[in-house]
């Protein structure tokens, strides 16, 4: 089994739960609730949100010190065409260990994840995207909230009907998909790529790079990929000076549980100059931590979701509830008022704008370095 | 069949129909029947008599290989354990005791599967299948009611037609098991005179019988049992005598022979030697206080009964049983005069037993007589909602009585006499 | 009509049901969220079975109708008789019109099947990982319910409810202990696949259900008779000649394998097997020979009925189990309501 997630396909899950519940009441209104939830928590993230929201590539002009970078990382030109034109036909396989064939760059892309969204809208012309998810235009979660208005329709997976109308030359989706699903689309002729979600900003890059040789954008690759190493060294640079023994401790505390080793919140803190007390206890995945491992964990920072499943849920009754808790008292985030939260589209991010959240993170860690 | 050769139970060296012999049966250790041993043959119409509980029911059931006990039951000096039971349904026919059918079936889908031992899974009815039903329930007046629903059927019609179906079965031997609370006690005089042309005619008849005036009337040989046991077996005069009687029932008795009818009858002279003191009123109608007058009769209490409109089956019943009945004017209401007697009988009553009775305006003062018991009894098989014609005016007078009445189902009422 | 014969009822309501379906399947091969007209449709499914030729048909509608809307609709077909005539024999073998072949544990046992065949990855290697895990989960947990409720042979029918219901929570709470290590995608295609879809049915569905389905259906009917004896009581059953616990036993692996078969594919449809073979019994009678395959019928008519309504929402389809469930469970109520009224079972 991988031990690959995202928060925000966490999340994913849960809206599909509430738009199941919605359902049963009241058939068809499922999409409508999503601006609704995202909307309604967007005012926690504006509060805590540091200098870094205003850095992605998206809103290039305002960035401070990569303005250049995500200019280049855009959108596709004429001489990424020709680029890939001498190297198609291409054979490649993906993660599921399919083998395909395509015969020409694709220019009718159906992109069924969030995270390939992202990716695909810094890869390719937006004219070469048919389709993203509906995830793609919700602030809440979303890096392209804006950039994506007008790009392509939006499908889901199980719209089978709907992705073979749209006649696509490849769509690309990953392995948690139904294999049902993936062969009728290439019973009908159309190419489908699976990619692995990856399990951290390591994994992230070669996943672009898988990505956009598959759409023959090996050098847009490359460059997101050295944007994403420039933002890292960038971060790098003012933890320097940083003694190990400075370094302080932290645990996300969110709906479904936290995160242990082998998640891509851990790497995120990591590379923050953090130290994650769930994975240094040595526990995995995503588990439920009762109050009194966080009392055992004593962690100096804890760091709440900026955006919550449940509507009800919000920044502020979460921290309170916690600051509240007289049996947290002796926790150091708590004593210390260091619950935090950052901008949940980079931490939730399975695509380059991961590396925002590390700025993110560190920044709200050592704001005397920044 | 030849009758030369089954008539008057010689063997002629040949294997009986059926032969009995040490059988044995428990429940969970407790002993139901104890070395039964009989032989039957064609042209014997065998009565099975003896109290409520004496094993009737399950020695029929053993013979009919449901239930499995030990020793040996032969039939045509085959071993039936090692019959399957398509087998045994070509040589046994069982009319069981509980006889509803809740399913909405047609009376002649219910007579052809008497013929399913006959058919193959690939071999459905044929017209002789047909032939067999019809000529059957012809035999017990049903043709007629051949595309009715089985659940529509009165309680009567729905026997005949299941005795069509034990026909169909076109067995040797036929097992009875009457009902102890039938509805209608003249169909079952036509149940027994069926069985004895048929036993005349050659075939082997067992039945458990409730009332031994009818076993006496039609059967051709008595089986007595009690507690499991066969305490005598022979002919009606060697098998009902005083002490017979006295010692199965427990009842003290008359015995004697009819003059008019040339068979042996009975006076039950006393009550039990446990339950004479005890004077037990009935009210009831509908055929709801057959069955318990039965049991009471049984047990051996002191009964009165009442008020009856005049044609009614409890009547009937209670003049069976010899007991004193109050009767009224059929279709119409009870009169003062009855209502009067009934109290009368109500408070010289130890015990007052409401059976599960329809209310009707007729009969509604019955139940104002019932609240001078001094100690009421109600059995409700049924919810009483469904039996109220009254538009609730009943069922307010019935819940009224229910509060300080001991409300049981009729299976269970030995446990409050 | 109750009183008719059973073989001219047969001769009137399976013809007429018959057509019924026909215009239900037609139904649901024109509607769908891509437009695709009526009589290209029909040309595309002649074209595809060789009786025309037409190279002009655009591909991406031989696609949708062909590969995408007739194989899901076939599948309907085949997976709602299936469990509607599982359920008209589960109810004539329990005497009890509540009963569903998932008193038996089967909807628990392949819910475990498929939340393994999903953790450990086998899921995504092979379209027929997840019927095989279910479908031996499914048998598994019957055999073991089947074999607690065995007494002295015979199975007792309470006991076997209750059996059924100890192991189906037991399953259900080690299927919950693997769902809670899981991360959120493996949650996810686990509740989606238990609220039964037919999204993403292919020939190869097809073919895995249709031939076991009709060839067991077949064998249940050929047990028509000895249900109709069964339900005149266990004992005057026996007593007519047949036998009771060795019906009950077949009559019960059948069923368990049929449902196996059908929700190994497309997952527990809930409430087929419990209202279809219900409101049948109404206007067929309790005579199994017409009620197995009326059942049968109105089973792949409701189910493709249902699925009909789950593809029209334009943003997405919804479940087919959802939309049995909604129409389901508040006829479910009123039987209820009906059974406290009315004292009775039927």
């Amino acid at each position: 089994m991988d031990n690959i997630k995202g928060f925000a396909l966490r999340r994913g899950f849960i809206l599909m739960m509430i738009m199941i519940m919605l359902l049963s009441v009241f058939t068809g209104c499922a999409g409508r609730n999503q601006p609704d939830s995202a909307a309604e928590n967007s005012g926690p993230e504006s509060d805590i949100r540091s200098g870094a929201g205003s850095e992605m590539p998206g809103d290039a002009s305002d960035g401070v010190d990569n303005g250049s970078d995500t200019g280049s990382i855009k959108s596709g030109d004429a001489s990424d065409e020709s680029e890939a034109a001498f190297k198609f036909p291409l054979t490649v396989t993906d993660a599921n260990g399919d083998e395909m064939t395509l015969e020409s760059a694709p220019q009718r892309i159906i992109s069924l994840t969030l995270g390939s969204d992202e990716i695909l809208l810094s890869l390719v012309d937006k004219s070469r995207i048919v389709s993203m998810t509906r995830y793609a235009d919700d602030e809440g979660i979303s890096n392209i909230a804006a950039e994506a208005k007008g790009v392509g329709t939006r499908t889901t997976m199980d719209m089978i009907e709907n992705i073979i109308a749209l006649e696509p030359d490849l769509v690309i989706l990953d392995t948690w998909a139904d294999v049902n699903y993936i062969k009728q689309l290439r019973d009908s002729g159309i190419t489908v790529y699976a990619f692995r979600t990856p399990g951290n900003i390591d994994e992230q890059k070669a996943v672009i790079a898988e990505l956009a040789h598959v759409v023959g954008a090996d050098e847009k690759g490359q460059e997101l990929i050295n944007w994403m190493d420039e933002k890292l060294r960038a971060v790098e640079e003012k933890l320097s000076a940083l003694r190990p023994e400075q370094k302080l401790t932290v645990m996300d505390y969110g709906e479904l549980g936290s995160s242990g080793k082998g998640t891509n919140f851990d790497d995120i803190v990591t590379r923050a100059g953090l130290i994650n007390v769930i994975s240094q206890a040595g526990i995995e995945g995503w588990p439920m931590i009762s109050k009194e491992k966080i009392i055992e964990f004593d962690p100096d920072i804890i760091i709440l979701p900026s955006w919550y499943y449940d509507a009800n849920n919000s920044f502020e009754g979460m921290r309170d509830s916690l600051v509240n808790d007289p049996s947290l008292q002796t926790v150091s985030a708590i004593k210390n008022n260091r619950i935090i939260s950052v901008p949940n589209p980079h931490i939730s991010a399975i695509s380059h704008y991961v590396v925002l959240a590390v700025e993110d993170v560190a920044r709200a860690a050592y704001p005397e370095l920044f | 069949m030849n009758p030369e050769i089954f008539g008057n139970g010689s063997t002629g060296g040949r294997a009986r129909l059926l032969r009995i012999e040490n059988l044995n049966y428990h429940i969970d250790g407790v002993p139901i029947l104890k070395d039964i041993s009989f032989e039957a043959d064609k042209k014997e119409f065998i009565g099975l008599i003896g109290p409520n509980g004496a094993g009737k029911t399950t020695l029929l059931k053993c013979i009919n290989g449901i239930n499995k006990g030990t020793g040996c039951i032969e039939l045509d000096g085959t071993d039936i354990r090692t019959l399957n039971n398509r087998q045994i349904a070509s040589k046994i026919a069982m009319l069981h005791q509980d006889t509803t059918v809740t399913f909405p079936f047609t009376v002649m889908d219910i007579v052809l599967t008497g013929r399913y031992h006959k058919l193959g899974r690939f071999r459905p009815e044929t017209t002789e299948d047909y032939a067999v039903a019809r000529r059957c329930m012809e035999y017990t007046d049903t043709l007629k009611l051949e595309n009715r629903l089985i659940n529509t059927l009165s309680g009567g019609e729905r026997q005949r037609a299941l005795f069509a179906r034990v026909l169909a079965q076109e067995t040797d031997l036929i097992l009875l098991d009457e009902p102890s609370a039938s509805l209608d006690i003249a169909y079952e005089e036509q149940l027994f005179k069926y069985a004895r042309e048929l036993s005349d005619n050659g075939k082997a008849v067992i039945a458990a019988v409730h009332d031994l005036k009818t076993a006496v009337r039609y059967c051709t040989r008595l089986i007595m049992m009690k507690e499991g046991r066969i305490i005598a077996d022979g002919s009606p005069e060697s098998v009902i005598t005083r002490e017979n009687l006295r010692s199965s029932y427990g009842v003290d008795a008359i015995v004697y022979r009819n003059r008019v009818t040339g068979l042996v009858d009975f006076h039950i002279s006393g009550g039990s030697r446990s339950r004479k003191d005890l004077s037990v009123h009935v009210i009831g109608g509908g055929g709801s206080a057959c069955g318990v007058i039965r049991q009471l009769f049984e047990a051996g209490c002191r009964i009165t009964a009442g008020v009856f409109p005049h044609g009614d089956s409890d009547l009937s019943c209670a003049d069976i049983f010899g007991i004193r009945a109050l009767a009224c004017r059929p279709f119409s209401e009870i009169d003062d005069n009855s209502l009067k007697e009934n109290i009368e009988l109500v408070k010289a009553a130890d015990m007052t037993i409401l059976c599960d009775m329809p209310f009707g305006l007729q009969n509604i003062r019955n139940l104002e007589a019932a609240a001078y018991a001094s100690e009421l009894i109600i059995i409700e098989d049924t919810d009483p909602r469904n039996r109220d014609f009254t538009g609730g005016k009943a069922l307010e007078l019935y819940n009224g009585l229910k509060k300080r009445a001991v409300v049981v189902d009729s299976a269970r009422l030995h446990e409050v006499i | 009509m109750n009183n008719l014969n059973v073989y001219k009822k047969m001769g009137i309501m399976l013809p007429a049901m018959f057509l019924l379906l026909l215009f239900t399947i037609i139904a649901a091969v024109a509607l769908g969220a891509v437009y695709v007209p009526l009589g290209r449709s029909f040309r595309i499914i002649l074209d595809n079975i060789g009786l025309i030729d037409d190279p002009a048909l655009p591909q991406e509608q031989v696609s949708i109708i062909f590969r995408v809307r007739l194989p899901r609709v076939i599948v309907a077909c085949v997976a709602g008789a299936a469990l509607s005539a599982c359920g008209a024999v589960m109810q004539g073998l329990f005497r009890n019109p509540m009963a569903d072949p998932g008193v038996l544990g089967v909807s628990s046992g392949a819910g475990l099947g498929a939340i393994i065949a999903i953790t450990t990855g086998f899921a995504a290697r092979s379209i027929y990982t997840m019927p095989l895990f279910a479908a031996v989960g499914a048998l598994c947990t019957v055999t073991l319910i089947y074999l607690l409720a065995l007494r002295k042979g015979k199975i007792a029918p309470l006991t076997l409810i209750l059996s059924g219901i100890a192991v189906s929570t037991f399953i259900g709470a080690v299927t919950q202990f693997i769902l809670i290590r899981s991360n959120t995608y493996e949650v996810r295609r686990y509740v989606f696949w238990t609220m039964g879809g037919l999204s993403g049915m292919m020939w190869e569905q097809v073919r895995l259900i249709t031939f076991p389905v009709l060839v067991l259906l077949a064998v249940l009917m050929m047990f028509s008779r000895e249900l109709n004896l069964l339900q005149l009581g266990e004992e005057e059953a026996q007593s007519l000649g047949l036998e009771p616990s060795r019906t009950r036993k077949l009559l019960l692996l059948f069923t368990s394998l049929i449902t196996a078969v059908a929700i190994s594919v497309c997952g527990p449809v809930s409430f087929v097997g419990l209202i279809v073979p219900h409101m049948v019994r109404l206007i067929a009678g309790p005579d199994h020979r017409l009620l197995i395959p009326a059942s049968a019928l109105g089973g792949a008519i409701f189910l493709t009925g249902c699925d009909i309504l789950g593809r029209l929402p334009a943003d997405g389809e919804i479940h087919v189990g959802i939309i049995t469930a909604i129409l389901g469970a508040p006829y479910f109520l009123y039987l209820l309501i009906r059974t406290r009224r009315v004292g009775g079972a039927f």
